[in-house]
């Protein structure tokens, strides 16, 4: 299972089109869109094609001059327990 | 709503939230303030394990493995961001063919060269390793062992590694793959400066005016530099971005004067631009006068080809970078004839391109970032033309500020901080020194703590040559460490595999994955990766950054340094230097290797006890000190006082990196400028300082035309490259199941005319051929390259399809590196 926050470049004058695009592709959401073209893109595996698949088919959308991802999870949802009290390892920042 | 369902839900709004954030764009209901944590997961910051960008990702840990990766916000280099390669890095780890024990050909259980690969262990193995050495050694002396390693090493790698060769084992027959990369553009620094790598750095993406990318698809190649520049060219009114490359490809979406020009005519579009800067009188005429010596190199100087091939012998100064100081006058003189009517013609480009161009660098109003790569490195006069584009930012002084920076892209994670800060290469020591100079020989010696004259003076084998020595039986112990060279390096059925399969050779080869380098070898060593060991790289733009072990290994692999350290155990320095040489050293007579190189008072000096809590350190546990350290200490003595300071090893994995030189704890972002360098004099507002008189140098180089060229039988250019999803060879890309499946196998661009002339359709199969070999492959006439008539482009990261088969070794006769872009191929019907 994968599930990729990805930030996208449009060309101004194609944003609203290429938004039009992106919302029909299954496994997409757009989350945002400011005026200069960039876009908050949501993409997860669907049972046809896996996210990455679908992030370079948002490449081939007319206007998309970049994508770039900012958060992969792959975990496996099914086998995964839960661990909130699991001391950390690492001398992370993140809670 | 069911428990997987929510955990969708969250993690779903966790990565709309994480990119919201990294991007500064809010969330409706404010969820981009707060980043999302999710409790059950490790997070520490690592970098990335591709290209020579050097993003930062977290790393997300899960009961021992690496199960999510996210933009690091702190970073400054990336902000958050990651490209599509970065996002899958962690899954390199976990493929499903990663090697976990060493492999031995044997046959009725023994070494065989001709033997099948078979299980062995670590102690076996370096017995057979150390065997073939020693008696190479006894046979042959230093000449006849060598090692190829990789701007993939981390620092402490590449530096043990060249300390074994060039102190340990007295040869310097030590090159990394970098070689492949941007030997060209080392040598175009060290001719035109004096001193390595970039004087600008990234914070020039937002600060120019103007792109010009020279033979580099940063849309597909370091797709995170262009978001940024995608940010500029989109925010900031009036900017533009011009692209120069032999095809159509991704980056010339975003072109405002987009120019494809035929092969090696990119020597004469620089010409063309100086020509146009001094006839407009943009020239700046102080700059250049405080700054700057005009000289011009020698020409017909060959192709880097074996010294009997034909083209060699028919050079007027082979290999020659002999350099003449001429006028400026006769600098006008020499770039007089590149007109504008003549570069149009010659390259194909429309004069009003070509000069829409050159007025981005004649004008003094506009800050210019020209950007470049394999483009102009791997070229036959690859060290000439990165020297051509600094004549262009130095006639008219646009260099070392904010915005005005000639800036060459590195490939590699640690091209720039191992491989070139390091040394690795066959003439170079630590921090620019050279084995040429006995001064800098004596100077790694003192620090090295061995015997005078234990460094050789004479320069090893480079790259293409290694392998033209194994073929001839010259080079017979060979060790391969973090790189696919079998399928990297030119002309394979002609020098590298005969190479690699010549009887009297044996051939080790460390990686992850049975590559087609390791299925060459005769011993495979499983090498540990990325944060299973504690590491360090160096960017594009001088930052050295740091990580921590984060995972363990599996089975029975190590890594890179722990293998070389362990293999120094095996020798004393009677069996590595010969008796006569040790009797010149008695003091060190009956230690080994081992004791002389890492135990000698500065690697083994920090104890276990400074390392993190909380982190494995399999390397250092097993060394019983805290080796990182120890070795990061003893390479920062070569740099520091000297141009290449770096800070103490703490610091490192405290930031996200820093640009050296570091010099009382602050970084460099723009060298050579009073203000920014500490290195600059007060009042003297720039200074070249890697030459004694401060002063760079414009070098004239003419256009030369490239050793083969498409005729009647052989009818089309062939050009090698890379795609988005897979990184170099494909060996990690290829075993992420998501990036295979979205470019499982390579294809040729071709013209859409050149295939019906051909009576070839869209994904057919075709047999592609070339004087040295032939490949069979598919033709694409449509998709991301638009390539013109008369050219054909493969990217070779497909194992089952070696485009090396078809390369001609032909190189730089400089720098060494070979040309990958430009040879003549035919294309036939299956």
């Amino acid at each position: 299972m994968n599930i990729c926050g990805c930030l996208t470049h449009v060309s101004p004058a194609q944003a609203d089109a290429a938004a039009l695009v992106m919302n029909e592709i299954p496994g997409v959401e757009v989350h945002a869109q400011t005026t200069e073209g960039r876009f908050v893109v949501v993409v997860e595996d669907t049972p046809a094609r896996l996210a990455s698949e679908i992030i370079m088919d948002l490449h081939q959308i007319p206007g998309v001059l970049s994508v770039t991802l900012t958060y992969h999870h792959f975990e496996d949802i099914a086998d995964s327990v839960s661990r909130p009290d699991a001391p950390s390892q690492t001398t992370s920042r993140r809670p | 709503m069911t428990t997987s369902e929510s955990r969708r839900t969250f993690l779903k709004a966790s990565a709309a939230a994480a990119t919201a954030s990294a991007a500064g764009i809010p969330l409706a209901g404010g969820q981009a303030n707060a980043q999302i944590g999710i409790p059950d997961i490790s997070w520490d910051k690592a970098p990335c394990r591709f290209c020579g960008t050097g993003c930062t990702v977290l790393v997300g840990t899960k009961n021992g493995r690496v199960v999510a990766t996210q933009g690091d916000p702190k970073a400054e280099v990336n902000r958050g961001l990651n490209c599509v390669k970065g996002y899958f890095l962690s899954k390199i780890m976990y493929g499903e063919d990663r090697l976990t024990q060493p492999m031995l050909r044997m046959r009725d259980g023994k070494y065989a060269k001709d033997g099948e690969f078979e299980p062995i262990s670590w102690d076996d193995a370096f017995d057979i390793m150390a065997e073939k050495w020693k008696e190479t050694l006894k046979n042959k002396g230093p000449e006849g062992v060598g090692m190829f390693g990789s701007g993939q090493w981390t620092v402490w790698e590449g530096y043990a590694a060249s300390k074994l060769m060039k102190a340990g084992f007295r040869s310097n027959n030590i090159d990394p793959n970098a070689r492949h990369c941007m030997a060209s553009a080392v040598v175009g620094f060290m001719r035109t400066f004096g001193i390595d790598e970039p004087m600008g750095c990234y914070d020039d993406l937002e600060a120019a005016d103007t792109f010009v990318l020279w033979g580099s698809n940063m849309a597909e190649m370091h797709p995170i530099l262009w978001s940024r520049l995608t940010d500029t060219r989109l925010t900031k009114e009036g900017s533009e971005v011009h692209v120069l490359s032999t095809f159509e490809h991704r980056s010339f979406e975003l072109a405002d004067n987009g120019m494809v020009f035929n092969p090696q005519t990119d020597l004469a579009i620089l010409n063309y631009i100086a020509n146009h800067i001094i006839q407009t009188g943009a020239v700046n005429e102080e700059f250049l006068s405080k700054h700057v010596n005009i000289t011009k190199t020698d020409t017909d100087i060959g192709f880097g080809l074996r010294d009997d091939n034909p083209l060699q012998e028919a050079a007027a100064n082979p290999n020659s970078g002999k350099l003449t100081e001429i006028s400026f006058d006769e600098y006008a003189e020499s770039v007089k004839p590149y007109t504008l009517e003549y570069t149009a013609e010659l390259s194909g480009v429309p004069a009003e391109k070509l000069e829409h161009l050159a007025k981005q660098y004649a004008d003094p109003n506009r800050k210019v970032m020209s950007l470049w790569t394999m483009g102009f490195n791997q070229h036959t006069r690859g060290s000439w033309v990165n020297s051509l584009m600094y004549n262009v930012h130095l006639l008219t002084g646009k260099i070392s500020e904010p915005g005005n920076s000639p800036f060459s892209l590195t490939g590699q994670p640690s091209a720039c901080g191992t491989a070139r800060e390091v040394g690795t290469f066959a003439h170079r020591l630590p921090a620019d020194y050279v084995v040429t100079n006995p001064e800098h020989r004596a100077k790694a010696e003192k620090i090295w703590k061995v015997p005078a004259g234990t460094i050789p003076e004479k320069v090893g084998f480079h790259a293409v040559q290694q392998n033209r020595m194994l073929n001839d039986g010259v080079l017979n112990a060979y060790w391969v460490q973090c790189t696919n060279n079998m399928q990297a390096a030119p002309n394979m059925n002609q020098e590298g595999w005969p190479g690699y399969r010549n009887p009297d050779n044996f051939i080790t080869v460390s990686d992850p994955y049975p590559t087609v380098t390791a299925m060459s070898a005769d011993l495979i060593l499983p090498t540990a990766m990325w944060v299973e060991k504690e590491g360090c790289y160096g960017n594009a733009e001088r930052r050295t950054q740091m990580w921590r072990q984060q995972v363990h290994a599996p089975g029975d692999a190590k890594s890179d340094l722990w293998q070389l350290m362990e293999f120094s155990k095996r020798f004393t320095v009677e069996e590595a230097w010969g008796e006569d040489f040790v009797a010149t050293a008695p003091e060190m007579a009956g230690k080994t290797l081992y004791e002389v190189l890492y135990n000698n008072g500065n690697v083994d000096k920090f104890p276990l006890s400074e390392i993190q809590p909380g982190h494995p350190n399999d390397d250092a546990n097993h060394f019983g000190f805290y080796v990182q350290k120890g070795l990061f200490e003893e390479y920062a003595e070569f740099g520091r006082g000297h141009g290449h300071d770096l800070a103490p090893f703490e610091r490192y994995h405290e930031e996200r990196g820093l640009r050296w030189p570091v010099v009382d704890g602050k970084e460099t972002l723009w060298r050579y400028r009073e203000g920014s360098d500490p290195y600059v004099e007060a009042g003297s507002e720039v200074q070249f300082y890697g030459f004694p008189d401060k002063k760079a140098k414009i070098i004239f180089a003419p256009y030369e035309a490239p050793p083969e060229m498409p005729d009647e039988e052989y009818d089309l250019w062939f050009c090698t490259g890379r795609v988005l999803e897979h990184w170099h060879s494909g060996s990690m890309t290829r075993r992420v199941p998501e990036l295979h499946r979205s470019f499982p196998l390579a294809v040729i661009y071709m013209h859409p005319e050149d295939a019906a002339a051909r009576d070839l359709r869209h994904g057919q199969e075709i047999k592609v051929s070339t004087r040295r070999g032939e490949v069979t492959s598919r033709v694409s006439t449509k998709g991301r390259n638009k390539v013109p008539k008369g050219l054909i482009f493969m990217p070779w990261f497909d194992e089952g399809q070696l485009t090396n088969k078809l390369t001609l070794d032909a190189t730089c006769p400089l720098s060494k590196q070979t040309d990958f872009k430009k040879c003549a191929c035919k294309v036939e019907r299956v």
